[in-house]
């Protein structure tokens, strides 16, 4: 039996298939829509929870981030490059709310449910990320938590690599001289 | 032996390196240099040690978003509710230019139709003269359009 490879491809290569939905989302069509948004639902919640550690913002900012691209898809000149337009404005719009947020320690909400992992770990973590200045946090945060390389940190922040790698440094000795003192305390 | 015995060259280096290790793989000169180093410097040891320390933590409190079948729902549900009101928006957007230019153009057009209309009721004073002379009718309140030899109608 032979099998026409153009047939099986888009079956086989997510990157296909994702090309394929955005080309269909432009003309409207809601079932490409629906695939896009649960291929890429996670990751957003994910990355936007670590950033703004509110789960109920990080849905509202996915869900802003998802109409955003959404809106914006007809100017998007490659159909491959969604997955990384859609994650930019992500951390776009979570980076703009850490800016509008008042620089104060946010209070661990220990009713969310944690999968086993220590609250207490999870605490210090929230109040040692709040102390950081909004750019090295990030950086920390989607190098670290989110384990992008630097080129795919310097892509969703929108700066150099040479950037993302200062931000990183000052970020990661900022962050162990914090918990230094905080587990002297 | 403390950090005093060696360069500050060499803790500076140690520090790059204990850096890098996070992002890539050393190189063996590398990693000897590191593990010489730290069994030789307590500064450079400690801080090398509370900064994996400080970074495992912050990796491993790493969030995972709810994944329950219900919550998922409830996202996508709000989330294409929010999508086909922006699309409406986005329609009414779009054709609201025409619309606004049909209704413009409508009311010049009636506009013209009511000067066309409003035309003929001018002052007579701008009319002709043979069509002046039709359409004044006789009047009391002119006295000398009336004909001198007109019969005086008696009960």
């Amino acid at each position: 039996m032979i099998l026409d490879i153009r047939l099986i491809a888009p079956i086989l290569d997510p990157a296909v298939q994702e090309r394929q939905w955005v080309a269909r989302v432009r003309t409207g069509d809601e079932t490409a829509l629906r695939k896009l948004i649960d291929r890429h639902r996670q990751r957003l919640l994910r990355t936007a929870t670590n950033l703004l550690r509110d789960r109920y913002e990080a849905e509202d900012v996915a869900q802003e981030a998802f109409l955003k691209a959404f809106r914006e898809i007809g100017k998007l000149r490659d159909d491959r490059a969604f997955s990384g337009f859609l994650y930019r404005i992500c951390v776009r719009l979570c980076m703009d709310r850490l800016r509008l947020k008042r620089p104060e320690l946010v209070e661990f909400d220990a009713s969310q449910p944690h999968e086993g992992k220590s609250v207490e770990n999870k605490v210090l973590v929230e109040k040692l990320l709040a102390q950081l200045p909004t750019d090295l946090r990030t950086t920390l945060i989607l190098r670290e938590m989110e384990q992008l390389s630097y080129e795919e940190v310097a892509e969703a922040m929108h700066v150099p690599v040479g950037t993302v790698r200062s931000r990183l440094h000052a970020a990661r000795e900022r962050f162990r001289k914090l918990w230094t003192e905080a587990i002297r305390e | 032996m403390t950090s005093f015995g060696f360069l500050g060259n060499d803790c500076d280096r140690f520090a790059h390196l204990s850096e890098e290790a996070r992002d890539r793989d050393l190189s063996s000169d590398e990693a000897r240099f590191l593990s010489t180093h730290a069994a030789a410097c307590d500064t450079c040891r400690r801080m090398d040690s509370t900064l994996h320390c400080s970074l495992n933590l912050l990796r491993h409190a790493s969030e995972e978003p709810e994944s329950d079948f219900q919550a998922v729902r409830r996202f996508d549900q709000r989330l294409l509710r929010a999508y086909r009101v922006q699309q409406t928006g986005e329609s009414v957007r779009y054709w609201a230019p025409a619309i606004f230019g049909a209704i413009a153009a409508a009311l010049v057009f009636l506009a013209l139709i009511a000067i066309v209309q409003i035309e003929p009721s001018t002052p007579p004073a701008t009319l002709g003269e043979s069509s002046a002379s039709r359409t004044v009718a006789p009047d009391a309140s002119y006295p000398d359009l009336e004909l001198p030899n007109t019969p005086v109608r008696v009960r």
